[in-house]
């Protein structure tokens, strides 16, 4: 009786496959998957005929890893006879979305979190004193860092809007309207953060009492943008939530996650003049939810669907 | 290994031989694997041939049009749940070009033994 076994797990057909897949890299789907195919074939009918026969499980890697380690220069050179040195890598859109969901995590943490100072002090001039305080080049690296962030931010979301505004044209460019806006915001915040840091240069240098001031000014506005920010990114991961699900991309359950974040960003924003700290609860939970969403939604993008599935709709003749 | 025009390398002769050896015993069809076990057993060979070596010269045998390969059925592979296979079965060519090979290795037998008994 054989092994009820969709794919041989273990070390060696997984690097197995991963050799198959790195020297297919680039060549034309039809080829590639025809390859895949016939080698997840192989190592299945293999494992299974030699565990008929009572080899133990290591006995059949080993023999396996020879087999395929015997074969590489070969593989080599079909590759090369294929289809020439030409590299033509086409990743597919939904592995690349999942790569921009778990990089969007980084902005939208760091979009929010403005480091080196706290406007709700009581004492804005020892804080701004403590500002000064810090380093020239840890204040100027946090500056770069939000600008970079903006300006990748700007490219992914462009990239999103290229490739996939023609499959949900209405929630996609609105997804990536608000994303954008979020990304300049953050470039934004950067250009005043770095002003800021001037005017602390200024400050340790000669302890100028306006630049106190000024530099609250600042600040205040820096942390206004950080709310508008929270608010246009939130609001675009849940329409960009949305459209995924619509495309069905994502399970239907994950819209849970980018709707707690949209309604708690929404409640900081209302409430939070009047409930002051309590609102701060809504905007962490929130956070937390929208963070998790891009997380799992990257994840899930990324390594999600069989490969195998996929060629169920190859032709039968090659 | 460089080849004469219009001849077959050793794994090809093997392959074909594999193959129609399968096809006399009731296999007309057969995927890679089958021919590493049938060529390990016809040739007492101690290890199975190797991933890249053995689909490698299919490709060529398919390209010469010595063989021809089909996508096994979806459903015949998930009722067995298994991955599908690649079937591959020799054609009338690759039945005529294994035929010339052997006749040509016979030829050359008697050859190489007179050449050997002058030396």
């Amino acid at each position: 009786m054989r092994a009820a076994l969709a794919s041989p797990p273990g070390v060696v057909p997984g690097l197995t496959r991963l050799w198959v897949r790195l020297y297919c890299m680039g060549m034309s789907e039809q080829a590639r998957v025809v390859r895949l195919l016939e080698i997840e074939s192989d190592l299945w009918e293999h494992f299974a005929d030699r565990s008929m026969e009572r080899i133990s499980p290591a006995a059949i890697n080993v023999e396996a890893l020879g087999r395929m380690l015997r074969g590489v220069p070969s593989d080599i050179a079909w590759r090369i006879q294929a289809e020439g040195f030409h590299v033509n890598i086409q990743f597919p859109v939904e592995r690349l979305a999942g790569l921009l969901l778990l990089f969007l995590i980084v902005p939208f943490i760091a979009g929010t979190a403005i480091s080196g100072y706290d406007t709700g002090r009581t004492e804005w001039p020892g804080e701004f004193l403590r500002f000064s305080e810090m380093s020239s080049r840890s204040r100027e690296g946090t500056a770069l860092l939000h600008g970079a962030i903006g300006w990748l931010t700007i490219a992914g979301v462009a990239w999103l809007y290229a490739t996939m505004h023609e499959r949900s044209p209405r929630l996609i460019a609105v997804a990536c309207a608000l994303l954008a806006a979020a990304g300049t915001i953050m470039l934004v915040n950067a250009a005043l953060y770095r002003a800021m840091s001037g005017l602390a240069d200024g400050f340790t240098a000669g302890s100028d009492a306006s630049l106190v001031t000024t530099a609250r000014g600042f600040a205040l506005s820096v942390e206004a943008l950080s709310m508008a920010n929270a608010s246009a990114t939130t609001s675009g991961l849940f329409c960009l939530g949305t459209a995924l699900i619509r495309l069905g991309m994502v399970p239907r359950w994950t819209l849970v996650l980018p709707a707690a974040g949209f309604v708690g960003t929404i409640l900081w924003t209302v409430l939070g003049p009047v409930f002051g700290d309590a609102a701060w609860l809504a905007i962490t939970f929130g956070f937390i939810a929208v963070a998790l969403w891009l997380l799992i939604c990257g994840i899930w993008l990324l390594f999600g669907g069989s490969k195998l599935q996929s060629m169920k709709g190859l032709p039968a003749h090659t | 290994m460089r080849r004469k025009p219009g001849t077959l390398v050793p794994i090809e002769v093997s392959i074909l031989s594999a193959g129609v050896s399968l096809a006399l015993g009731g296999s007309p069809e057969f995927h890679g694997y089958a021919v590493a076990r049938e060529l390990k057993e016809r040739e007492e060979a101690r290890r199975l041939t190797a991933h890249g070596t053995l689909y490698r010269a299919l490709g060529r045998l398919e390209e010469a049009g010595l063989l021809l390969s089909r996508l096994e059925d979806p459903e015949v592979a998930a009722a067995e749940q298994r991955p599908r296979r690649r079937l591959y079965h020799v054609t009338a060519e690759g039945e005529a070009a294994l035929a010339t090979e052997q006749a040509r290795a016979a030829a050359a037998q008697p050859q190489l033994r007179r050449q050997g008994a002058a030396s």
